[in-house]
């Protein structure tokens, strides 16, 4: 094979502690890139992972309104031609329970041009009715995956209503079944879903979700996030992150390219050290924000605060984890201060995008709640920020939803009349963040060592 | 507690029986804080097992009069378990994989003694020269270098101290050092006289550190740089060289018929200029945050101004060559003098005294990393009939 990923880590920080000081920030950068056609697989590289795929497509009766019903069928068909064939593949129909569509019984099967064109004729004859249950769609789906252990196991989601037809605790029983079986990605047609909900499902599955409040989009959609999961070559990967004894991790958040906090991940991997899962892998980076907070050493001293390592699973059931690549987060204690109170560029860009994520969801749920004056405080505070980290996106939401008097200092005042779908879009993408731009990753204050 | 720590765990150890990181009282015979895992002072020293006097006897070195001494890395045998929490794992990479601290470099204190030919001299060999370079208590690195060698009827010394404003400059010391004390050897075993000999060395360091400078591919100012002094010890005279602010002092021996203890170098700092120019008297000079700029260098962007000069002692006493992490503390002839009065001879015990002088330093802050040569004049080696081969002639 000469498709192997090559990972690397690159951790951008001020190593520079004051005196007495704990609390140590750093942005972690994971990447992988193709190696070279014919060339050995190096340490960094592992072989491409067999692929399974389950489509899950909302068939409750709110589906037959609006169209949406014919563009999730089209949908459906569209992510069938972009599967590769010998992807282990399924399609669920979801309302009050999962209903499996193709193939027949509880299994997955090889996609190949026969069986891509039954489930592409068995997809068009789906009904619209019943209720939403997303948690036992999400739990049949990870039956099917269990068959397929080592597989990059990914699911697409889509829905176009609130999970009203079983409790918030069946669903969560149901994504803590999930978590690690499979990663899943999801679409909210229409306007009637909860944006919340869905950040829950897909967070908790390491998948993220976008909203497509005009269905005649959702083609679009499935072909592309059905693409990018055959572009996933790695399964099952984790950051595995040593701290020193008697520290603290205080958070490990995913940054880029969503907001996602993965600090409650953790799962003890050894003495001193914990795996977070990061899903599947393909050609792409991700960022991470890491705080640590360590004993202080005395000045002059050095320490490694955290040791970052990349791994996946070893080949054997029983092997060791293979570790893919490392990076090393460091701690200097010195009573300069002019090296001390330095703030590292892309900490700083990725404290604003946290903190702008969290602005925009309180801001919009007070704004539910009818509590206007939080709105107008937090949504002025996400105007200055959105500025601030150059998410233009965002900030162009935001003016949809507030009218902006002054930029600089966030006075806003809220609209009267903002459509759901500009509510619903504001709220999905709030933590959908922007990377930080060249210039800010050679600073001065880059990782030394 | 720190790696450096024996003076601050033996007064840690005499107050009270709480552990140093966390106030936890500890037991008497508690290896480690029951609270924090921290190794108790006692414990702590009795696993390190300091030399009397030394700020640790983390890497001794002891080298043989016949092989080049270099400052390069020189490892310990045994690895090391870890100064901070006493685990055994230190990773390849320096860090203690338990309390995260990296522990000391192979530079970070290097010790060189120069033993003299000839038989044991009521059973310890005298030893030609001997000098210690620190990292000090408040610096990461260790950008001071030193290098020695005793030549049949000459020793010869090399101590710099690299810019610690510049990155790269303790890869410049070490590579300054280590090529004056090569350049120095081969021309004096070729017959070069001292003067020359010393001139040449000079101009072949602050070439070799320049050429660092053009490999980064970086601004002139920002190539590495350090400071430079040598001298060549025989049992006639001493030749100093020097560009910086590394020092060399004649400290006069006890037994008296020598000169008087005196600096033979003078600094290439702004402190200096002023002086030299009436300009500020030495104290205002010296109190002035500009005090310590060098006007002169090895590196890129040097205007090679080299310095050098012949001293004849007259009498028996000892050379020292020191980087500022010493003088600043020691800074008259009479100080240094001071500090040794209380060891042994320095004559008969070089590495003792530059122990004692380390010490001061630290004990008077240690913000600076360290270094001191201490040779003896006249060369014990001298005491050893002259070999055949290799006679030091005056060339003109």
């Amino acid at each position: 094979m000469s498709d192997l990923p090559e990972f690397t880590i690159r951790v951008d920080q001020n190593p520079y502690l004051p005196a007495g000081g704990r609390e140590m920030h750093a942005i972690v950068t994971v990447g992988a890139t193709g190696a070279n056609a014919g060339r050995a697989p190096t340490a960094g590289s592992v072989a491409p992972a067999a692929r399974a795929e389950i489509i899950i497509v909302d068939t409750s009766g709110s589906m037959s309104y609006s169209g949406k019903m014919a563009a999730a069928k089209r949908a459906a068909r569209a992510a069938l031609n972009v599967i590769r064939d010998g992807v282990h593949f399924a399609v669920i129909a979801g309302a009050n329970g999962p209903r499996m569509i193709y193939p027949r019984g509880d299994r997955l099967v090889r996609m190949s041009p026969e069986t891509r064109r039954q489930a592409l004729t068995v997809v068009g004859r789906l009904d619209a009715a019943g209720g939403t249950a997303i948690g036992s769609w999400l739990s049949m789906a990870g039956r099917l995956f269990a068959g397929h252990p080592g597989a990059v196991r990914h699911a697409i989601l889509l829905t176009d209503g609130k999970n009203q037809h079983e409790t918030d605790e069946q669903l969560d029983e149901a994504l803590a079944r999930c978590a690690g079986v499979f990663v899943c990605d999801a679409r909210g047609v229409g306007t009637d879903w909860d944006p919340a909900e869905l950040r829950k499902i897909t967070s908790a599955l390491l998948g993220g979700f976008l909203d497509v409040p005009d269905p005649d989009d959702l083609e679009h959609h499935f072909r592309e996030m059905t693409e990018s999961a055959m572009g996933k070559q790695v399964a099952d990967v984790a950051l595995r992150v040593w701290t020193p004894r008697h520290a603290k991790l205080r958070f490990l958040k995913q940054m880029v390219p969503t907001v996602q906090d993965l600090t409650g991940r953790r799962v003890e991997s050894g003495t001193q050290t914990g795996d977070y899962p990061l899903g599947a892998w393909g050609r792409e980076e991700r960022e991470y924000h890491l705080c640590v907070e360590v004993p202080p050493g005395d000045v002059g001293r050095q320490m490694r605060a955290a040791w970052v390592k990349l791994v996946v699973p070893g080949a054997a059931p029983d092997a060791p984890a293979q570790e893919l690549a490392m990076g090393n987060v460091l701690a200097e204690w010195t009573d300069d201060e002019a090296k001390s109170t330095r703030i590292n560029a892309r900490v700083a860009h990725h404290t604003g995008q946290q903190e702008l994520a969290e602005a925009i969801q309180e801001g919009l749920e007070a704004r539910r709640r009818g509590d206007e004056d939080t709105a107008t405080a937090r949504l002025g505070r996400a105007v200055v920020l959105a500025h601030k980290v150059g998410n233009e996106q965002i900030a162009g939401l935001l003016d949809r939803v507030v009218d902006v008097l002054d930029p600089a200092t966030g006075t806003v005042r809220l609209k009267k009349d903002v459509s759901k779908a500009d509510e619903l879009s504001l709220d999905t993408r709030s933590i959908r963040t922007v990377r930080t731009g060249p210039g800010a990753r050679s600073g001065p204050d880059a990782t030394q060592g | 507690m720190t790696t450096y720590a024996d003076g601050q765990a033996g007064s840690r150890a005499g107050g009270a029986a709480a552990c140093a990181r966390c106030g936890e009282p500890l037991a008497e015979d508690d290896r480690f804080c029951e609270a924090c895992g921290t190794p108790s002072p006692a414990y702590a020293a009795a696993a390190q097992a300091p030399e009397v006097g030394v700020p640790q006897a983390r890497y001794p070195v002891r080298v043989r009069p016949d092989e080049p001494s270099v400052s390069t890395a020189r490892r310990a045998p045994d690895k090391p378990s870890c100064g901070d929490c006493g685990a055994t794992a230190i990773s390849e990479d320096g860090f203690c994989e338990v309390c995260g601290l990296r522990q000391p470099g192979d530079r970070d204190h290097v010790q060189i003694e120069l033993a003299a030919d000839g038989d044991p001299q009521g059973g310890r060999r005298p030893a030609q020269a001997a000098g210690i370079t620190d990292r000090g208590l408040r610096r990461a690195r260790n950008e001071d270098a030193l290098a020695m060698i005793a030549l049949p009827r000459a020793v010869c010394v090399v101590v710099c101290d690299g810019v610690a404003t510049v990155p790269g400059s303790e890869e410049a010391a070490r590579l300054a050092s280590d090529t004056g004390v090569a350049v120095l050897a081969r021309a004096l075993s070729a017959g070069v006289a001292p003067v020359t000999a010393t001139r040449t060395a000079i101009a072949a360091s602050g070439r070799a550190v320049a050429r660092l400078g053009e490999t980064g591919g970086g601004r002139p100012e920002d190539s590495p740089a350090c400071t430079y002094v040598s001298a060549v010890v025989t049992s006639e005279d001493i030749t100093v060289g020097w560009v910086g602010d590394s020092r060399a002092y004649w400290l006069a021996g006890p037994s008296g018929g020598a000169r008087p203890s005196a600096l033979l170098t003078t600094d290439d700092s702004w402190a200096a200029q002023m002086v030299s120019r009436n300009a500020m008297s030495r104290a205002a000079a010296r109190a002035d945050p500009r005090a310590h700029q060098l006007t002169g260098w090895l590196g890129a962007a040097a205007s090679p101004d080299p310095h050098d000069a012949v001293f004849r002692p007259g009498g028996p006493g000892v050379l020292l060559l020191c980087s500022d992490g010493l003088w600043n503390h020691l800074p008259e002839p009479g100080d240094l003098a001071e500090a040794l009065a209380d060891g042994p001879d320095a004559s008969g015990d070089p590495l003792g005294a530059a122990r004692l002088l380390v010490r001061a330093a630290l004990d008077a802050g240690g913000r600076d990393n360290v270094t001191v040569a201490v040779v003896p004049f006249p060369p014990a080696a001298s005491a050893v009939p002259p070999t055949p081969t290799a006679p030091i002639r005056e060339q003109s």
